[in-house]
């Protein structure tokens, strides 16, 4: 049992990590209409900054974390306005193509800032705290949790409820809301759509950023390719969760997240293969629920 | 051996970009002419790399003891002409793609670029992975015949133009046909497709497997052609080589593919000849360099000439999904 | 089988959600007559046509094209089934292979893990398959077999395909190309070039018929909205259909090319092919039609010819709204 349970710590805590980067990218997937496939880089810049604030200029970690939360943002104002608005009325398939031509772009400049190999973000090392120690007959249990563990999720969870309330309570939010539901309609009704892109990229960017912080900070090794790594499992929670939802992707974030970790027990398979279990759900759900959970609700 | 300097090189450059036109055309035959949106072009060039370096290395080496120097491989104690090697990664490459293609190839254009992704992942996993079979990330040999010849790398070449002439002819044929027609209808709109009759799951699946065939024939080439392969040869990345050439060349043309595999031949190299001219710069930048172009490239083409070279701008411009 | 009419739909319906589309519709038509298919908007005739085509399955009654049901036409042929089963077996087997070959070296059980994944892929495949159709009613639904058994639609929005000419437009429609099977094309049989010469002399002659010769090599992205209703016509008429299912065929077509359409359609039914027209111009579908079928709120709301609807009450109420 003690291994189980650990499992499912583990899984809510990369559901955690995974969840920003799944509501932002379910955001601009139901606002803009396209897949972003420069997502991953997002999650890779947003580590990168929390390695340059933390490591190089010594700043505090959650200091660190809050440039990648405003950098990464920027940068997303940044390609909207450079990039995408001669693209608003592109197809699906073109838009496809130039976040593919950005993500090995944004890649490229990655590994040319910070080089190709590994780096390390070196935080202190926990032991972690001991919780539900214990026995039953002969099975043990008992889990482990850091206080990284804790504070990642509770950020993800603040950021979670503050995209909540931003999309429910602001104009901005409200507007957004509406142009995923029906983009002519929101138009109609004296939208400013392009100022909508806009902000949606700048949310999804710095949720993005912040949400390679977390990962950074659980993990604590960067690499180049490490949001491009799990950038399927994102896709996979959005996909579950249903695309366009940002609520359904906070389900779907957990879900995978929380199967992914505990994938590892069946037997036969080697723990390698997590990544490839989150893309066999997504498969079952674009076959038999391509709506997703959320069922093209909000 | 026998070539040194410029011509080496320029045989070297020809004959990987005789490889790159080999596989844009099998994506054009899935993009182009279908409006399959694959991004998994490296895991079936891997798998025909795979295959040609396993079926090289069953059995001995003896093949040079039948007196046919160059078209032989062994196998399993018999020799096994490079065709056979060659048709093989196809085949293996045409099974996994059936396989792969009954569930994803109903799905929106999309979701089957997300779905592939993953494939080509999944697949990346396994070479990685499954050493038994692959040697795992040390990699594996290809018994290679033709390193023993006086002009391999020429030999290599002509082997190269070959069956690049064959592809060429195969897609061509093909797309001037009915069955191109048919394709090019399931691309434009296939709910009108089946209004008419065209059975279009098994009409995709056929352009699908044929495209994912021809990439394995450029694995087995790119076998070939490097002699020892890692999985780090086919990661998801260089699929985009692949696709720069096609939507360079113009999606839909398979003329295009080939004069695309050129420009991405150039792309490729620029860089390298950059570092000659510039002392300060590394190797390791000028391959980061590389990737910033092309993702540049892809960007500046379907922002200011979506139909490339000589594609049908139809493609890039008309909703179809 | 005789007495058996063209196409008869018994008790459809269809729901969408909450919403009830198609509410228990059943009508017949006879070989060799033009029905005309009205109602005022929401009434359900779009949703009709598409299940009519294949295109959308319903969710209770039967349609019978010469007294076959079309979820019987619609099935996946023993090939495609033998091929899915196939599939499901070798996934399964290597599967089976791949997890005994980790824990044991011998060849045997490996050879045995196999067969037995191989085995359980077979079965679990089949079976939810047996389970999908007769426990879960599942329906099938595959346009291409209803097409291919005869009965073809328009589109009520011309959907021409613009990457294709006018003329390629055409010679796509025919029924059983030999030129669609790429072996066949790549082996160079003679009955491909035979095939693809008869049908281009079909496809002139079409383009006589509809006067579209002058476009025969212009994109049909480029084509007007009326030329494109003809086109449509032409793209069906290529591929002999018996039953046509007309979805708004004079809808945005000048008056004059309107007319010559309207004839055309009259000429083709004295040759024996059949035709049922969803049409908003009152007018033409009287003019055409020898029996009318009026929907409302997704039921029949009447049956009859042109004369028994014009004066029916219920009718005029139905499109005033009541």
């Amino acid at each position: 049992m003690a291994l189980e349970l650990q499992l499912v710590v583990n899984g809510i805590v990369f559901g955690s990590i995974i969840l920003l980067a799944s509501i932002g990218l379910s955001l601009l997937y139901g606002i803009g209409d396209f897949a972003n496939f420069a997502h991953g880089e997002f999650l890779t810049l947003g580590a990168f900054i929390t390695f340059a604030g933390y490591v190089t200029f010594g700043l505090p970690i959650y200091v660190a974390g809050l440039m990648a939360f405003l950098f990464v943002g920027a940068l997303g104002v940044l390609i909207d306005r450079i990039l995408m608005t001669r693209h608003r009325d592109s197809t699906p398939i073109i838009l496809l193509i130039l976040t593919i031509g950005l993500a090995l772009f944004l890649r490229a400049v990655i590994r040319l800032q910070w080089g190709d190999n590994q780096r390390t973000l070196g935080m202190p090392l926990e032991r972690g705290t001991e919780l539900l120690q214990g026995s039953v007959g002969w099975i043990d249990y008992g889990i482990r949790i850091t206080s990284t563990d804790i504070a990642i999720v509770f950020l993800a969870l603040v950021l979670a409820t503050g995209t909540h309330l931003f999309l429910t309570r602001t104009r901005m939010g409200i507007a957004m809301r509406a142009m995923s539901d029906n983009k002519s309609l929101a138009k109609v009704a004296g939208i400013d759509t392009d100022t909508v892109m806009t902000v949606t990229w700048a949310l999804s960017g710095a949720l993005a950023g912040t949400g390679g912080m977390l990962l950074a900070m659980q993990t604590g090794v960067l690499f180049p390719r490490m949001g491009f790594n799990i950038v399927l499992v994102v896709f996979a929670a959005v996909i579950l969760g249903g695309i366009g939802s940002p609520y359904g992707a906070m389900i779907g974030a957990y879900i995978i997240g929380i199967a992914q970790e505990v994938s590892v027990m069946i037997p036969g398979i080697s723990a390698e293969y997590r990544y490839a279990f989150a893309f066999l759900i997504m498969i079952a759900v674009l076959l038999y629920k391509p709506q997703g959970l959320a069922g093209g609700r909000w | 051996m026998a070539l040194s300097g410029p011509a080496a090189f320029l045989v070297s450059m020809l004959t990987l970009g005789g490889i790159y036109a080999i596989l844009a055309i099998g994506l054009n035959i899935q993009w182009g002419q279908t409006g399959l949106f694959n991004i998994s072009v490296a895991a079936f060039w891997g798998i025909g790399a795979y295959t040609a370096a396993l079926v090289s290395k069953v059995g001995g080496e003896t093949a040079f003891s039948w007196g046919l120097p160059f078209l032989w491989v062994d196998v399993v104690g018999f020799p096994i002409p490079i065709p056979v090697a060659v048709i093989l990664a196809a085949i293996v490459s045409g099974v996994v793609a059936v396989l792969i293609g009954i569930p994803t190839l109903r799905l929106r254009t999309d979701y089957l670029a997300i779905a592939s992704l993953g494939l080509a992942e999944t697949i990346r996993l396994i070479f990685l992975n499954e050493g038994w079979l692959t040697g795992g990330g040390t990699g594996s040999t290809v018994s290679n015949p033709l390193v023993d010849l006086q002009y391999t790398n020429l030999t290599l070449l002509v082997i190269t133009l070959v069956v690049l002439g064959i592809v060429y002819w195969l897609a061509e044929t093909g797309v001037q046909s009915p069955w191109g027609r048919a394709l090019e209808a399931i691309r434009d709109d296939e709910e009108v497709a089946q209004a008419l009759g065209k059975n279009t799951f098994s009409l995709k699946m056929q352009a699908f497997v044929i495209g994912s065939m021809i990439m394995g024939v450029a694995g087995a080439l790119t076998a070939l052609r490097l002699n020892y392969i890692t999985p780090f040869e086919f990661i998801p990345e260089f699929t985009f080589y692949v696709w720069i050439a096609v939507i360079v060349g113009g999606s839909g043309s398979n003329r295009g593919a080939i004069i695309g595999a050129g420009f991405l031949m150039v792309l490729l190299e620029g860089p390298r000849f950059l570092s000659d001219f510039l002392p300060g710069l590394s190797g390791s930048v000028a391959a980061d360099l590389r990737f910033l172009l092309i993702g540049l490239v892809l960007m500046l083409v379907v922002t200011y000439r979506p139909q490339g070279f000589l594609g049908d701008k139809q493609l890039m411009t008309e909703d179809n999904t | 089988m005789s007495d058996e009419p063209l196409l008869a739909v018994d008790g459809i319906e269809k729901h969408f959600g909450g919403i009830t589309a198609v509410d228990g519709v059943e009508f017949e038509i006879e070989e060799g007559t033009i029905v005309g298919l009205i109602g005022p908007n929401g009434a359900g005739k779009t949703t009709t046509f598409k299940m009519l085509g294949g295109f959308l399955p319903p969710d209770a009654g039967e349609i019978r094209y010469r007294g076959t049901d079309l979820q019987d036409i619609m099935q996946p042929s023993r090939a495609e089934k033998s091929y899915f089963t196939g599939s499901a077996a070798l996934v399964a087997g290597l599967g089976g292979l791949a997890l005994a070959s980790q824990s044991t070296p011998s060849t045997a059980i490996q050879a045995g893990a196999a067969a037995v994944g191989a085995g359980a892929g077979l079965g679990a495949y089949r079976g939810q398959e047996i389970l999908k159709t007769r426990h879960f009613g599942h329906k099938y639904s595959r346009p291409f077999q209803v097409s291919r058994a005869g009965m073809m639609r328009t589109f009520q929005i011309t959907r021409e395909l613009e990457g294709l000419t006018v003329f390629e437009n055409l010679l796509l429609s025919p029924k059983n190309q030999p030129g669609e099977n790429v072996l066949k094309t790549w082996m160079r049989f003679n009955s491909v070039t035979e095939t693809e010469a008869a049908n281009h002399e079909r496809a002139e002659e079409v383009l006589d018929l509809l006067d579209l010769e002058h476009l025969r090599d212009e994109y049909a992205g480029n084509l007007s909205g009326g030329q494109r209703k003809l086109l449509e016509l032409g793209r069906v008429l290529m591929a002999d259909p018996d039953l046509i299912l007309l979805d708004e065929p004079v809808a945005g077509v000048n008056p004059t090319l309107s007319k010559t359409l309207l004839a055309r359609i009259r000429d083709l039914r004295d040759q024996g092919y059949t035709f049922c027209i969803v049409e908003h111009d009152m007018d033409v579908i009287m003019n055409l039609s020898e029996r009318i079928i009026v929907m409302h709120q997704g039921q029949k709301l009447m049956e009859g010819t042109p004369e028994e609807v014009q004066g029916n009450q219920r009718v005029i109420d139905a499109y005033l709204g009541g």
